[in-house]
Order: C-alpha cells, then sequence, then structure tokens
C-alpha cells in the first residue's frame, strides 16, 4: 500500500471514530462497511494482475510445448535408433569374425598345401625319383592353391563389406546428435526464462523433423522404406 | 564393358568409399577416384574425363540428387551415367532421383550382387542405346 492509500485509509478511520463519538451507529456501520469493500477491491485486483502476468509467461514459454514434444516424440524415437545401431554393430562384428575363422581355415589348408610339397621334395632327393608321383603331387598342390586363392578373395571381399555397418550407424548417431543439441537449446532457455521471467523469449530456432532427408530406415521407425526390390520395381514402372 | 573406365565415387563415409572401391576392384575396374561429398566431386566433374558416377545422396555441402541434377545440366558431361547409392529410402525419394535422371538406384546396406547387377545393367543399356 503506498501512502496515499495509508492517509486515505486513516482519513476513513478518523472519519470512523467520529461517527461513533458522535452516537451515530447506523452512519458508523456504514461508513466501516464502505471500508472493508473498498480493501477487498484492492485484493482482487493485485491477484488479478498476477494471473494476468503468469499467463503472459506461460504464452511466451513456447519451449513448454517444444520440451514435451522433444521428450514425448523424439527421444524415444532417438533412442530407438541407437538401440538399432547396437544391434547392426552387433551383427556385423560376429560376421567379421565368422569370415576371420574362414580365413583361418584357408591358412590351415596351405599348410597342408605346403606339406605335400616337401613330400614332392622328398621324392625328388631319392636316387631314382618317381617323377611321374611328382608331377601327381605337384598337381594336386597347384589346383589346391587356386582354390585357396578363390576362397581367400571371396572372404576379404565380404570382409570389407561387413564394414559398412559404420556409414550407416554414422549417419544415425548424427541424428541423434542433432536431437540432443536441439534438447539442450531447449533446456538452457527453460533455465535462462525461469531466472529472468519477465523477459520473452526470442524466436524458437527448433527445426521441424520432415524438413531433413529420411535417412537410413529404422525399423518400426517412419514411413514404411522401401527395400531394393522395391526400388527396383518402382524404377521399371517408370521405365527404366 | 571397357574395364579401364574412369570411375568417380562421392561418399562422405571413408569407409563406404572403401567398400565400393573394393567392390569396383572385384569387377575389375581399377580406375577409381574418390570425393568426399558433391561440393568437392563437383570441380572434379568437370575437369576430368569421367565415364561413370557412383555417389550417395545424403552429403553435406552438395548432396547427391543436387550433384546429378549439376551433371544432368552441363552439356559437356551431362550423359555421364550416374548409380545412386544411398540409405534414403522413401517411395518419393526413389521417384525424386528417377526424375532427376539417375541411371541405377542401390539401396544400403546392398550386396556385392547387387552392385554388379545394376552396373551390368546400366552398362547393357548404354551399349544398346549407342
Amino acid at each position: 500500500m503506498d501512502f496515499e492509500g495509508r492517509r486515505r485509509l486513516a482519513d476513513a478511520l478518523r472519519e470512523a471514530v467520529r461517527l461513533w463519538d458522535a452516537g451515530k451507529t447506523i452512519e458508523f456501520d456504514q461508513s466501516f462497511e464502505a471500508l472493508l469493500k473498498q480493501r477487498e477491491k484492492g485484493l482482487y485486483a493485485h491477484v488479478s494482475r498476477l494471473t494476468r502476468g503468469l499467463h503472459q509467461q506461460v504464452l511466451e514459454m513456447h519451449y513448454d510445448r517444444h520440451l514435451a514434444q522433444l521428450a514425448g516424440d523424439e527421444m524415444p524415437d532417438a533412442r530407438h535408433r541407437l538401440d538399432y545401431i547396437m544391434q547392426m554393430t552387433e551383427k556385423a562384428a560376429h560376421r567379421t569374425l565368422d569370415l576371420v575363422d574362414q580365413a583361418r581355415a584357408v591358412t590351415e589348408s596351405l599348410t597342408v598345401a605346403a606339406a605335400h610339397l616337401q613330400d614332392a621334395e622328398n621324392v625328388l632327393a631319392e636316387t631314382h625319383p618317381d617323377t611321374a608321383n611328382v608331377g601327381v603331387l605337384i598337381h594336386g598342390v597347384r589346383s589346391g592353391l587356386e582354390a585357396d586363392a578363390a576362397r581367400l578373395r571371396a572372404t576379404l571381399t565380404d570382409l570389407a563389406q561387413a564394414q559398412e555397418y559404420q556409414d550407416i550407424s554414422g549417419q544415425v548417431i548424427k541424428r541423434v546428435i542433432t536431437l540432443v543439441r536441439n534438447v539442450e537449446t531447449a533446456l538452457l532457455e527453460l533455465l535462462r526464462l525461469s531466472g529472468a521471467p519477465l523477459q520473452s523469449a526470442p524466436p524458437v530456432p527448433i527445426k521441424p523433423a520432415s524438413t531433413v532427408l529420411a535417412g537410413p530406415a529404422v525399423e518400426g521407425l517412419g514411413p514404411r522404406a522401401a527395400s531394393q526390390q522395391d526400388a527396383d520395381a518402382l524404377l521399371a514402372d517408370l521405365g527404366f | 564393358m571397357d574395364k579401364n573406365i574412369s570411375i568417380l565415387v562421392v561418399d562422405d563415409f571413408s569407409t563406404m568409399r572403401r567398400i565400393v572401391r573394393n567392390l569396383l576392384g572385384d569387377l575389375g575396374y581399377s580406375n577409381i577416384t574418390e570425393a568426399d561429398d558433391g561440393r568437392s566431386a563437383w570441380p572434379m566433374l568437370q575437369a576430368g574425363n569421367f565415364d561413370f558416377v557412383v555417389t550417395d545422396w545424403n552429403m553435406p555441402g552438395m548432396t547427391g540428387i543436387e550433384l546429378l541434377r549439376n551433371i544432368r545440366g552441363d552439356a559437356r558431361i551431362a550423359k555421364t551415367p550416374v548409380l545412386m547409392v544411398t540409405a534414403e529410402a522413401q517411395r518419393e525419394q526413389i521417384i525424386e532421383a528417377a526424375q532427376a535422371g539417375v541411371n541405377g538406384y542401390i539401396i544400403k546396406p546392398f550386396t556385392a550382387q547387387t552392385l554388379k547387377e545394376k552396373l551390368d545393367k546400366i552398362f547393357q543399356r548404354l551399349t544398346e542405346a549407342a
């Protein structure tokens, strides 16, 4: 209450006391009633001013909505994408280890070939070597080595290709990093607003997800993705 | 098809470029150059004599679809065959690539067999057209 308010209250009280001293009880009651009404009106005005201010602040804090969107939709989406990466990298690691086992089997076969060459050498070291037998041994070694080379080549190709998970997982991780950055921005802005509640929020910088490329398909997320067969069929329809 | 043709592989992931280079090598193509996105590929395409382009779609700088449109829009190199190898797998995107004039579309992850099939198909069509 300001000075003017207090002075008016004091005046009204003095008037009430004067009416009481004069024995004017009815007038006294009326004047006191008016005084209480005046006080109530001031309280209501104060409450409504507070309410308006609060409402305005809520309106200005768009971040409420964005946080709800981030927490409700985009967080579970990101979690799902990260799960997908985990499964994919695990699968790729197993595939790589299987292929390493295959390559190891080839080295065993190479050792066998070396042993056959040793046999051939031993035959040649004899006083009267059976050259026909050496020919058979060498022929066996040659065809074995050719097969080993082909197997090893195929295994190495598959090994190289098993590394492509890095490309797909990298793209998914980049998207999740963008989401984390958006959450961070929104939380910082919320903190700033609650620290200085009378300032209004700046334009909201969060981009809707639909403006970016769909990216790698993740099972169970987003619109159904085309398989290679779907793509081939679609392109065939378009005359490709 | 001549195995000495000059091929430009465009992808922002180096592992993917290696994989594509290895697969192409297995198929007998050894004259391969790499670029890490459309922006670095574009001057190379304009300066060099590339016979074939294998490109990703989603890349920083210049995307694969923009690179494709630029190639088709430049009379000197407009006829260069372009094979898109991408994780983008929405129906609309495949149509968009087709409309931009792509010669083949491979969805990641892919197999060596798929790459061979698409290359064979593209070269077969080019031979028929010639």
